[in-house]
């Protein structure tokens, strides 16, 4: 899978490359406008992390570009604006969705593999991993052939989870998943651990093995070692 | 021109208008004026006319003893008597003359009238007489009346006129100075108006609004390189933090870390979260301050308010909290949508983070009012500390900014929010205002 990151502060764009890469994409990247029109007119992507403010030009009109030439890769605003306008704005213009920044690259990643498995298998595709099986098109899980049944948080958090599997996941990237801005609403984690706590016993009692580590009460990794 | 009244306690129950004062001011010194101008010329007047009563008596005295001198010396004056002159022997050696007021019986009109009485004593053939001359002071006194009647149409005349001429020279003199007074109430800041307070024809005004445009001028545009500064540097804040936070979150993902290692980056990254919401709650504030939100249709109040009913369900069943919602009528406020979700979602989060475990929350929606209700057994929140910024009233997590992004969303919407606490409930009422 190749991704292309059109974000012109180099720190950010390493570290997005950095933690794409070591989930398996191909990473591709452009510092300014410029670049980033050179690119996309030459190379196909599966998708595209655009920043909107950039040098030399606005990262909508790539959008536009984009559209024109009707690429089939999907698209992702950062903004460090998070008006509602440039929101409905970049969504309007056909991005499939919008980060505002700062954002947790867990939840960049969750988001980037959400994006291609519509584009490329629209929905269709499960998401493996050992014995669990899910069917995002009808937002169900099986596991060893049993389906099981899970409240939309929890499911939630099992396709979080395995998105971003291997990694630690922080306490507030999950909380921020969903609950979306408003988690700091809520008073504590609490909330988060008793739908994890549910989870875990749920799959434990399915017959799956105990994937979900605690890290020292910082986070959470979904690791199967 | 002020009188001593000038005592603060005074001043403040006598808050009035310059117009009212002024006028009032005016009576205070024209009134005692015209009464003691109307008394002098009362007896002015009196003393006049008795002047010329008593002058006439005198001319009928001088011409009655020039006639009593021509009379032959044997001649009995008693027979003269007539009912102007009464002529009488009397015992008394010459006296000096004096005048005298004295009533009348009239038998024609069963009554008594005035008279003013003249007694004169003179000797004729070895003999004294008392003449007393009379003249009826009634056709006087009717003048007299007339001309008090008179007097007190004009004086009151004059002072009606000269009241109003009093106030309508105020009102044009002070015209300039309440327009500057009417522009300087309704001036708000917020809105981005530049206001100009114009020339005009009185030297003193127009120093005044000349100072008053300087001022405003300067206060506008610190307020917008302000607001534009507090805008720009929560944007470019935006950016290294997304850089902090995505290095932590990578760093976090090294294998060798140590557990201390792993806790030391995390809550460095929990606090870069805490920085960014914060910056985030500013910005919004700042936007909601420059009405960058423009309505566009009437929200549903009760719809809103359903909706963060499911999103609060756990925070709720958290702490046990029960929750009742009555809906007399739906309130369908003109306001744009984010700030209608941010309104009930601030007051709604602030009323579960306050209460207590198995405490209750009670929200009622009117036709054109918004109420929520938390029992705590937290103190009363004093109004000086209400909607102010990082106010927190307990160390929960809150950033403080709640209340406050509330306060401005309802300033700039014309909605009333007051705070009443009683006993254990504290109150939040949103009304049209």
């Amino acid at each position: 899978m190749k991704l292309l990151i059109i974000e012109d502060e180099q720190a950010l764009r390493d570290a997005i490359q950095q933690y794409m890469e070591t989930q398996g994409y191909l990473c591709e990247i452009a510092g300014n406008f410029k670049e980033a029109m050179d690119k996309i007119d030459f190379y196909e992507y599966d998708c595209i992390l655009i920043d909107i403010g950039l040098p030399m030009g606005s990262g909508l009109d790539i959008v536009k570009e984009l559209k024109s030439i009707k690429s089939k890769a999907g698209i992702i605003i950062i903004s460090a604006r998070d008006a509602v306008d440039d929101k409905i704005m970049g969504l309007h213009l056909g991005s499939d969705d919008y980060l505002t920044k700062p954002f947790h690259l867990s939840e960049l990643n969750a988001r980037v593999a959400a994006i291609i498995r519509r584009r490329h298998f629209g929905g269709e595709e499960k998401i493996l991993f050992n014995e669990i099986e899910i069917y995002p098109a009808a937002k169900s899980v099986k596991v060893n052939d049993k389906y099981l049944d899970l409240t939309q948080k929890e499911y939630d958090l099992l396709v979080y989870f395995i998105s971003n599997r291997g990694r630690l996941i922080t306490k507030s990237a999950l909380a921020q998943h969903i609950w979306g801005d408003q988690y700091d609403q809520a008073e504590s984690y609490d909330f988060l651990y008793t739908h994890i706590k549910n989870l875990r016993k749920k799959m434990m009692e399915s017959g799956t093995a105990d994937y979900i580590k605690n890290i020292y009460g910082t986070g959470y990794k979904f690791t199967d070692n | 021109m002020v009188p001593a009244i000038s005592l603060p306690i005074i001043n403040e129950l006598l808050q009035m208008k310059l117009l009212t004062r002024t006028t009032i001011y005016y009576l205070l010194f024209s009134l005692p004026l015209l009464l003691l101008s109307g008394l002098f010329l009362y007896y002015s007047i009196e003393k006049a006319l008795q002047h010329e009563v008593d002058e006439e008596l005198e001319n009928s005295k001088v011409i009655w003893i020039q006639h009593l001198n021509n009379l032959p010396a044997d001649k009995d004056i008693l027979e003269l008597n007539n009912p102007y002159v009464q002529i009488e022997k009397t015992n008394v050696a010459s006296a000096n003359n004096f005048y005298s007021d004295t009533l009348v019986y009239e038998p024609l009109e069963k009554g008594t009238d005035a008279y003013r009485n003249l007694t004169v004593f003179i000797e004729h053939n070895n003999q004294q007489y008392k003449l007393s001359f009379q003249r009826s002071v009634l056709e006087h006194q009717a003048v007299f009346k007339k001309l008090i009647v008179l007097m007190v149409y004009v004086f009151g005349g004059l002072l009606l006129l000269f009241l109003m001429i009093n106030f309508y020279i105020n009102k044009n003199l002070w015209k300039p100075f309440n327009n500057s007074l009417q522009k300087i109430t309704t001036l708000n800041m917020q809105q981005l108006q530049q206001v100009h307070f114009d020339k005009v024809a009185i030297s003193e005004f127009n120093a005044l609004n000349n100072s008053l445009n300087a001022m405003t001028k300067k206060m506008h545009g610190d307020y917008l390189s302000m607001k534009t500064f507090t805008q720009n540097a929560s944007h470019e804040i935006q950016t290294p933090l997304a850089i902090i936070q995505s290095k932590l979150e990578l760093l976090l993902q090294d294998n060798l870390l140590t557990e201390q290692q792993i806790v030391a980056i995390s809550s460095a990254f929990e606090a870069t979260q805490r920085l960014s919401k914060l910056n985030q709650a500013l910005l919004l504030i700042t936007k909601i301050e420059n009405n960058q939100f423009d309505a566009s249709e009437a929200i549903s109040i009760k719809a809103v308010v359903e909706k963060y009913q499911s999103f609060f369900a756990e925070l709720l069943d958290q702490k046990k909290i029960a929750l009742s919602i009555i809906v007399n009528a739906d309130w369908p406020l003109f306001i744009h949508a984010l700030l209608a979700d941010m309104l009930i979602s601030n007051l709604f989060s602030n009323a579960i983070r306050y209460s207590n475990q198995h405490g209750s929350i009670t929200m009622a929606i009117n036709q054109d009012s918004f109420e929520i209700i938390n029992t705590s057994t937290m103190p009363p929140i004093t109004s000086t500390r209400l909607f102010h910024r990082f106010i927190k009233h307990d160390s929960a997590t809150g950033n403080g900014l709640g209340l406050a992004i509330v306060k401005e969303i309802c300033d700039t919407n014309n909605i009333e929010i007051r705070y009443t606490h009683d006993n254990t409930a504290h109150r939040f009422k949103l009304s049209a205002s």
